[in-house]
């Protein structure tokens, strides 16, 4: 319990406020910006935690902005070499376009292997543009591990 | 938070110079060019940098989407593999239109699916004859791949005419339509024996169900 008088400790809380109301203000364009999980399909976190399950080291995965491929969440970045994406959408249409999305940008360039499936609303690309799995083996395995996440 | 052009569009390669058009694709697994071993074993539709280099090999859908069809042992597969005697209906998984599919390799030859359960699939010693009537091949060049030869080391399925199951009957294909040329074949490595079906079809009766389609390609 303070010492203080009530009438002093609400006065005090009321600066802070004002104090931090600008920092707010600022700062609520980038909150706009952060995406949430979408509910009803495979979390990108599920995924991932799958695909370390798997033994595939998943510390390069970040966040990124989903609106590149109609999505809701996205995390991107390399697993075993390989480019991976992986996304949560709202919508079965939007998950249409985000693959379609996907697509186009591998028609664009040379890529030497690329993978897109979905589970539920969730998507999963894979390029290979190094050659880093010619064969496809480790791809396989991160299909399965994606496949099974419930 | 990683924007897209900084990570995620790099993920997807729109950094890089351009492409011709659109990418190859397939559905399944396949050989990889040039067909001297290389194998592919991704089990869903992707694309590859380079289009296959044997058609005979391999279906086309309508959206030139391609359909590895062929034995993939004799081309480097070395996954689960199923052994076959001749002709036999082969249905490609997740492709509708191909749910019919047969395929017309004479004599023992692998595929990576297990037979159909179907009362015309008859299998013994591990290797699974076809008994049901046989459509003509719904394009002549099917029966091309016939000639495709497999890697050096493959070994086929022990198995010859001689051990059919009693009804049998030994697919005659018909004789090539011209132009026989077929699409060019790799510079695959010299073979120390032909691909399955390149042996003398079996003598025998002619396949009464050569010159009748079986209702929907199906036992």
């Amino acid at each position: 319990m303070s010492w203080r008088p009530r009438t002093v400790h609400r006065v005090q809380v009321l600066a802070r406020l004002a104090l931090a109301l600008p920092l707010v203000l600022l700062l609520s364009p980038l909150a706009a910006c952060r995406h949430s999980h979408v509910s009803g399909t495979a979390s990108t976190d599920a995924v991932l935690d799958a695909f370390k399950d798997g033994g595939f080291d998943i510390t390069q995965m970040q966040q990124v902005e989903p609106d590149a491929w109609t999505a809701d969440h996205c995390v991107s970045g390399k697993i075993s070499d390989l480019e991976v994406l992986i996304c949560e959408f709202k919508t079965e249409q939007a998950l249409a376009g985000g693959e379609t999305e996907v697509r186009h940008g591998w028609d664009a360039v040379n890529v030497d292997t690329g993978v897109v499936l979905h589970n539920g609303r969730t998507m999963l690309a894979i390029a290979d543009r190094a050659k880093r799995d010619v064969g496809g083996r480790v791809i396989l395995r991160l299909l399965n591990a994606f496949r099974a996440v419930q | 938070m990683v924007t897209a052009t900084s990570l995620g569009l790099l993920a997807l390669g729109l950094t890089a110079a351009r492409a011709d058009g659109p990418m190859p694709q397939y559905q399944g697994i396949h050989p990889l060019s040039p067909h001297q071993g290389a194998f592919c074993y991704i089990d869903v539709p992707h694309v590859h940098r380079l289009p296959p280099p044997d058609l005979r090999v391999y279906l086309m859908l309508k959206d030139r989407t391609n359909v590895f069809i062929g034995d993939p042992v004799a081309l480097g597969y070395d996954g689960l593999k199923f052994g076959y005697f001749g002709p036999h209906p082969l249905p490609i998984t997740g492709v509708p239109e191909l749910a019919q599919n047969f395929c017309y390799i004479n004599g023992p030859h692998y595929h990576a699916v297990p037979p159909a359960p179907s009362p015309a699939l008859i299998t013994q010693a591990g290797v699974t004859w076809y008994l049901g009537p046989l459509p003509p091949p719904p394009d002549p060049g099917r029966v091309w791949i016939n000639e495709v030869h497999a890697i050096a080391g493959y070994a086929p399925p022990k198995v010859d005419l001689s051990m059919a199951p009693p009804g049998y009957h030994a697919f005659t294909p018909p004789a090539p339509a011209k132009p026989a040329t077929p699409p060019p074949s790799p510079k695959a490595a010299p073979s120390p024996r032909p691909a399955p079906g390149t042996r003398p079809a079996a003598p025998a009766r002619p396949a009464k169900s050569a010159t009748a389609p079986a209702p929907g390609g199906q036992p």
